[in-house]
């Protein structure tokens, strides 16, 4: 979390390159999304099951976790609770202490960022690199991602070719194609020697010890069968009851995410690799982690767990696809990320995401969870309301409305627009006001009122 | 945190919980309702939107064809126990391939060494558990002589799919045979090959997985 606010961060992202790109990469996922869901008839009926398996193991959620560690041991691999970032991070360098690793590979895991295991691993001595095409340019460049699913929809195709240029030492190239080879050429060698893995978990069965981890370049399946030792990390929410639970989740991530009937590769892994197989990891960890989910499951807002992080409402949301991902200032953007992140993270600092909305309703239209989204957030804002000291900034110009509303003179005066309309700019917006109004103007346009105030129309045509 | 108190402190967590209530799962089917279509005729036709090819009719006209097409290069194959077609190996090393071996050591030296001779491989050729119709996927499941990098390494990987064991969706098999997923390792579904669009959301191919994907059906 930066120091700057979100409608800092936002009024200088609007109109970007950046936040341009993100606009338009989210507006061809909401149409594969469209097609995906047109094309098959179940979706609604999948929808409800979606909602119904989630919000049934989050209020059974301890046993389920009970039951999933068990399995996975029986399985042959081991389980480590915990509790925060620091304790996740603490124990995977420890695991790869004992197994003697310096490289380790990594496939895309929003809960990895969440953590921040990569500096963790780094300041222990070892060497992380990102596999996901998107992730790794996004290390390499050193800057963020800016979408759940696709991290560097702000990057273009010759930036990627500078940075590939001056960092792996390949000549210039601005083709995806040749972009896209340089990359696998690179990373096979990585794999070749990385002893060991880093995964996320998609979702986790409780029955079986089954984790799924999807992706659609095949580095989540090389990340967990290439090296030695596979360190799987997961949400504790991640976890549904059984195998075919699972499969239900499956049913909508891929339609809803990126309008895939399924992602290329649903990789389901149960254990490290058995005693006569030919290849696979020799040990296998699960590390669930709490890190504030239990705040969150004791919380109001409880429901926004049972997210399975398709990024749908984040591509549907006008305010996402207007400042990006950058502006919201967390691991997790768009809606679901400013009901999330303020329970999650604390409020401090991030009382404005929840009003980063329009309450258009869109997200609830799209979620396969059918989170209410729209509720969480409103109730987070009368939270937020009610300590007082949120909104200091827009006390100036509410107290300027109530003095003008409350002197009728100066009410008439002040909204007779001729005397306004000359400081609007073409489009009929306000970008900068004087005197009160400057507070208000500084996080947001106004729109400009009619050169005509209602009184003098009503005057006109109405006599009096 | 130890087991016992972080799953306390969870249970803490449900009891303050204003969750939407939830039911006890519904034991109702899981399959989705889907309209009745030829299912390898659909298999086909999704597969292709994927990029990638089901081939029908003679298996081993399939493989030559496709040999053909690529010339004879490096192959990582399953077992011939665990091959629908005895002799598809045979085809291969007929044409020209060489066969490297899949079995991985567990010393990390020479695990090094040994996935270095397959990480360029052209040709992976696998069998597949199950077709989705309604996805174009297969599934693939790993065991002694069943490598999972045959399915992931190579440019070019063919599987080889009997007719029966084509399913209208992925519920369709997994509420059927659940089980099999967690009776192996790894159990993986493939939906066409390798793909991303991370850069300026242009679709590539083979990226880190094939490039092609072959699923040959056999009678």
């Amino acid at each position: 979390m930066t120091t700057s606010t979100f409608s800092e961060r936002g009024a200088a992202a609007v109109g970007s390159a950046a936040a341009a790109a993100v606009g338009d990469g989210a507006r061809h996922l909401i149409e594969k999304r469209a097609a995906a869901v047109d094309a098959y008839p179940a979706m609604d009926a999948m929808r409800d099951r979606v909602r119904e398996i989630r919000l049934h193991t989050l209020a059974h959620l301890d046993a389920y976790l009970a039951d999933f560690a068990d399995s996975v041991e029986a399985a042959g691999g081991h389980v480590f609770f915990a509790a925060d970032a620091d304790e996740a991070n603490a124990y995977i360098l420890g695991v790869a202490g004992e197994a003697g690793a310096e490289l380790v590979v990594k496939s895309k895991s929003m809960v990895t960022e969440e953590i921040e295991l990569n500096g963790a691993l780094e300041a222990g001595g070892l060497t992380i690199v990102e596999t996901d095409l998107g992730e790794f340019i996004v290390q390499l460049s050193g800057d963020r991602p800016s979408h759940i699913v696709a991290p560097v929809l702000h990057w273009t195709k010759e930036q990627v070719g500078h940075l590939f240029a001056d960092q792996l030492g390949v000549p210039y190239a601005d083709e995806p194609t040749e972009l896209n080879q340089i990359a696998r050429t690179h990373l096979r060698r990585i794999f070749l020697r990385a002893d060991m893995g880093i995964s996320g978990v998609n979702f986790a069965a409780a029955s079986t010890g089954t984790i799924a981890i999807v992706t659609n370049e095949g580095n989540g399946r090389l990340t967990t069968t290439a090296p030695r030792v596979h360190v799987a990390v997961m949400g504790m929410e991640r976890v549904v009851p059984t195998v075919e639970d699972l499969g239900v989740m499956l049913e909508v991530l891929g339609r809803s995410a990126t309008g895939q009937s399924l992602t290329t590769y649903t990789n389901l892994i149960t254990g490290p690799r058995r005693p006569d197989d030919d290849d696979g990891p020799d040990e296998f960890h699960v590390v669930i982690v709490d890190n504030g989910r239990t705040a969150v499951l004791g919380d109001e807002v409880s429901e926004v767990l049972a997210c399975i992080r398709c990024g749908a409402c984040l591509n549907i949301c006008p305010v996402y696809r207007t400042v990006g991902g950058h502006a919201y200032g967390d691991v997790y953007p768009g809606p679901v990320g400013s009901v999330l992140s303020p329970i999650l993270f604390g409020f401090e600092g991030r009382e404005e995401l929840p009003y980063a909305c329009t309450l258009c309703g869109a997200c609830l239209e799209v979620c396969p969870a059918r989170i209410d989204l729209p509720s969480l957030l409103v109730n987070l804002r009368e939270r937020v309301a009610q300590e007082g000291t949120a909104f200091s900034w827009l006390d100036r110009p509410l107290d300027a409305y109530e003095f003008a509303a409350t002197h009728p003179t100066m009410w008439t005066a002040s909204i007779d627009g001729a005397s306004l309309a000359g400081r609007a700019n073409r489009g009929g917006w306000f970008k900068r006001l004087p005197w009160r109004g400057k507070t208000w103007t500084s996080v947001r346009n106004l729109p400009a009122p009619a050169v005509t105030s209602f009184r003098r129309w009503w005057k006109k045509h109405h006599g009096a | 945190m130890e087991r016992d108190a972080f799953l306390t402190r969870v249970r803490s967590g449900i009891s303050g919980a204003t969750l939407p209530p939830a039911p006890e799962l519904d034991p109702g089917p899981l399959t989705p309702e889907l309209a009745d279509v030829d299912l390898v005729e659909r298999f086909g036709t999704v597969l292709a939107t994927l990029d990638g090819t089901l081939h029908t009719g003679d298996p081993r006209a399939a493989i030559e064809e496709i040999i053909a097409h690529h010339g004879p290069g490096p192959l990582l194959a399953w077992d011939d126990e665990h091959l629908p077609l005895p002799d598809a190996v045979h085809r291969f090393l007929q044409s020209g391939c060489a066969r490297t071996d899949g079995v991985v050591p567990h010393s990390a030296e020479k695990r090094l060494t040994h996935q270095g001779g397959y990480f360029d491989v052209l040709y992976g050729l696998t069998g597949a558990e199950a077709g989705f119709a309604e996805t174009g996927s297969i599934v693939v499941r790993s065991g002694p002589g069943r490598p999972r990098m045959a399915s992931l390494v190579p440019l070019v990987h063919i599987a080889l799919l009997p007719s029966d064991r084509i399913f209208r969706s992925p519920m369709h098999w997994l509420t059927e045979h659940g089980a099999d997923v967690a009776a192996v390792a790894n159990t993986v579904y493939i939906t066409g090959p390798s793909r991303t669009a991370d850069i300026e959301q242009r679709l590539e191919l083979g990226v880190h997985g094939p490039r092609e994907v072959h699923v040959v059906v056999i009678e």
